[in-house]
């Protein structure tokens, strides 16, 4: 049996929230609650955080890719209260900026009468002109980072990705800094994305529950 | 040439088709509060079986709503 409504996330001493966010109290602890049809993907449920924060609630958001009913939202804040009263306060006035650098393989097509040496030779000339690229990307997004709290950063291939945990009262500056250090670049094929400011996803910890059964 | 940068507010990334910024929220959405569970299946205090389980903390039904989705 459910209630038909999805957890947004849990909060703490806030009295206006947008509508249709709603919030159920738990002693010191407020769920953030929205019908479950209007949260019915990732996306929607992201958007929905995104007017939370927008309106400076100050929130511990779930993950959008994984939605949690009312039900389970309440027995987590009974059974983690103390811990999220603790996030509460840490992430308190803190969002992150997702930087995200990218660039691309060189698709320079290698002559089709070609013995093999040279054709090893070519292609990793190709590589190595992406890891140059790679180490550049690196450089620009270790300088863009600065004055952050805390940041994590992905890679995968022809991209680099960091979120950076940040003062929301420091976002002007920040982006100011980036845009600065951006410009003393000459970095050609490579592009740099910013954007935010979000709710720390990405800094909010993984809960975690250990249980034993013993056969 | 110099390094080419764009900047994009969470609504405009959001509202955004264009591959870039759709990868970044992609990544977002992975983030948050995830809750786990670690189970481990004990016999005569020899652990035999170990299970590590990334939430589904919800009830099947909105799982299933959630997968259809």
């Amino acid at each position: 049996m459910t209630s038909g409504r999805t957890v947004l996330g849990w909060t703490q001493g806030h009295i206006a929230y947008p509508a249709p966010v709603v919030v159920r109290e738990v002693g010191p602890l407020g769920i953030l609650l929205v019908p479950d049809h209007l949260a019915a993907t990732p996306r929607t449920r992201l958007q929905l955080q995104m007017q939370c924060f927008e309106n400076e609630i100050g929130f511990i958001p779930t993950a959008p890719s994984l939605p949690l009913s009312e039900d389970d939202g309440l027995r987590f804040a009974r059974a983690r209260r103390a811990e999220l009263l603790d996030a509460l306060v840490q992430f308190d006035g803190l969002g992150q900026l997702t930087l995200s650098m990218t660039w691309k393989f060189p698709t320079k097509r290698l002559p089709k009468r070609i013995c093999g040496r040279e054709r090893l030779r070519k292609r990793q000339a190709l590589h190595s002109v992406s890891d140059q690229q790679h180490r550049t990307a690196l450089a620009i997004i270790d300088g863009c980072a600065n004055p952050v709290i805390d940041s994590r950063t992905r890679q995968q291939n022809q991209r680099v990705e960091r979120d950076i945990l940040i003062s929301k009262r420091c976002l002007d500056g920040i982006l100011n800094g980036i845009r600065k250090h951006a410009d003393e670049y000459d970095a050609d094929g490579l592009n740099l994305t910013v954007t935010g400011l979000w709710p720390p996803f990405s800094f909010v910890q993984s809960f975690s529950g250990n249980k034993e059964a013993v056969l | 040439m110099a390094l080419e940068m764009h900047m994009a507010a969470p609504s405009d990334a959001l509202a955004s088709s264009d591959a870039r910024l759709v990868d970044v929220v992609d990544g977002l959405l992975r983030h948050g509060v995830v809750i786990r569970g670690e189970l481990w299946l004990t016999v005569a205090d020899v652990e035999l079986v170990f299970l590590g389980l990334d939430l589904v903390l919800a009830a099947p039904d909105t799982v299933r709503r959630a997968g259809a989705a």
